[in-house]
């Protein structure tokens, strides 16, 4: 009866994708509260730039009468192209950390290694629940933008914070994946996450010191090429050539994070 | 004792370093990009239809207010609160969750005396992380041929860092409720970030109305910047008197629940 159950391969693939939901459920757990938190965090964030929008643009509008600002260019260079995006990395960094070196440092990841589940399933699942997870933040806080723009009598077209946000959740997912590889190569709890901030920090102001030129992932995020230079809203084609190059990347970090992973000695 | 300060400085040794490294590139960024800002504000403010703002004229001229403004009030004060909170994340809470507190706590060093150690080390950490800021300005200024007030820039240091010791308390407390699975990290954010949202847009309102609300005292950003020309009579004393006495009650609450709490 037991090797029957051992060698039946419809048993054994039932066994393996409930091991994998059960992984899929314990990634969530790990996260909800991280992604709870950044979701308020970045709601709050839209709220109050949506809410104090009449205010600031009555006053920029009465310094500059011969160039008033409209209100989608506020929202994209004040959220899609600034706060909004530089929150959605941190959110995304925060959710990639953890994984088996993490659990290594406290000395739990036996217990996961013990597991019906391949070391890569593990770290495959764990980064489907990161990027679903951080694509939901993105598409949450780019939607709030339209819904609360009603109530401070301005238009934001739904279809355009849609636009955005799957942009900025897209392309963003090659901040994610770098996210995973360094949480998979650094044990130290705050290690990776420093490493990180650090690291894109550096990238962030070497572009806009000009010292690195050409391709910008975070100019990518936020569309930049896709606008319309007068009222910033998304008119011209889709650059999906800067998107293809923003996943294979994102694909290139998840493989060496997952060589990390396999060749790692637990 | 000295002992107990080494292990606080093992443990943050890393963040501590990379604080650094953080403030270096904040601060020789804006230093690099001060001679293309006062370009351009120049190049605005002689153009009819360029942009005009209020603050462009000591933008150009007082390099102290820009440096104030870039760093003080805004990048490297940032920099210097996520450090901060960095610091002051771990202790027992954090030998907890790696099953080692018990070795800890088995030593003759009270509860207490770990926390305080503790806190003492991320201090030490924040004001050394605010003096390497002034050298890295003092050089690089010396590079880019500018000038400025050396007081300004150690009162100013003084003021962050004597106002920025909530953040501490306050990141500590967060370690100390939120622990593990870098919940803390993000809960601080968004616990430090929401409310000064909600701050500033009451504020806002309050001075658009032409009044000053108390709960202008409960700006720690504000009251770690201070006015750009800072001496005895423009300090903002009553903010930091606030900030100091919110750091004690975190302080009092986490060593409270640190008592309490079972290992």
């Amino acid at each position: 009866m037991e090797i029957a159950l051992t060698i039946s391969s419809l048993r054994r693939f039932q066994v393996t994708s409930h091991g994998s939901r059960s992984v899929l459920w314990n990634a969530w757990r790990e996260s909800r509260a991280r992604f709870f938190c950044a979701l308020v965090l970045l709601t709050s964030l839209v709220t109050y730039a949506v809410l104090t929008s009449p205010g600031f643009l009555a006053r920029y509008n009465t310094h500059f009468p011969d160039k008033p600002l409209l209100y989608s260019v506020y929202v994209w260079t004040g959220l899609f192209h600034y706060a909004l995006e530089g929150l959605w990395v941190l959110a995304a960094l925060v959710l990639a950390l953890g994984g088996l070196a993490r659990e290594k440092a406290t000395g739990v990841a036996l217990f996961s290694l013990a597991l019906p589940v391949g070391r890569l399933n593990l770290f495959l699942i764990r980064a489907a629940m990161a990027s679903a997870e951080s694509i939901v933040l993105g598409l949450a806080s780019a939607l709030l933008i339209p819904a609360l723009s009603a109530l401070v009598g301005e238009a934001y077209p739904f279809s355009q914070a849609l636009g955005f946000g799957a942009w900025m959740g897209g392309a963003g997912l090659v901040i994610l994946a770098f996210g995973l590889l360094i949480s998979e190569i650094f044990e130290g709890e705050f290690t990776a996450p420093v490493v990180g901030l650090c690291s894109l920090t550096v990238i962030f102001l070497g572009y806009r010191g000009h010292t690195l030129r050409g391709w910008n992932v975070f100019d990518v995020m936020s569309a930049t090429a896709s606008i319309d230079p007068q009222t910033q809203l998304l008119t011209g084609p889709f650059h999906w050539l800067d998107l293809g190059a923003c996943v294979l990347f994102s694909i290139v970090l998840l493989f060496t994070a997952g060589a990390v992973v396999k060749t790692r000695d637990f | 004792m000295s002992v107990l300060f080494y292990k606080a400085w093992i443990e943050t040794r890393v963040r501590f370093v990379a604080g650094l490294i953080a403030a270096a590139i904040v601060c020789i960024f804006y230093m690099e990009q001060h001679g293309w800002l006062v370009r351009m504000w120049t190049e605005d403010m002689q153009n009819p239809h360029g942009y005009h703002m209020k603050w462009m004229p000591l933008g150009i001229h007082e390099y102290g207010w820009y440096l104030w403004h870039y760093l003080y009030d805004n990048y490297l004060q940032q920099v210097w609160i996520l450090s901060a909170i960095l610091f002051a994340f771990g202790g027992l809470i954090r030998e907890r969750n790696g099953g080692t507190v018990l070795f800890s706590l088995g030593l003759p060093v009270s509860r207490r005396r770990w926390l305080f150690t503790r806190l003492a080390v991320a201090l030490l950490e924040s004001i050394a992380l605010s003096l390497f800021a002034v050298i890295v300005v003092v050089i690089g200024s010396t590079v880019i041929h500018q000038t400025y007030s050396l007081s300004q820039l150690l009162l100013h240091t003084a003021l962050m860092v004597a106002a920025g010791v909530f953040m501490i308390a306050f990141g500590n407390l967060c370690y100390t409720l939120f622990p593990g699975n870098y919940l803390s990290l993000i809960v601080t954010l968004v616990l430090l970030g929401a409310p000064y949202l909600w701050l500033q847009t009451y504020m806002q309102h309050m001075n658009a109305l032409g009044r000053t609300p108390w709960l202008g005292y409960l700006n720690v950003a504000h009251a770690m910047a201070g006015p750009w020309q800072l001496n005895w009579s423009t300090t903002p004393w009553l903010a930091l008197l606030v900030a100091w006495a919110l750091a004690a009650v975190l302080l009092g609450a986490t060593v409270v629940h640190g008592d309490r709490l079972d290992y």
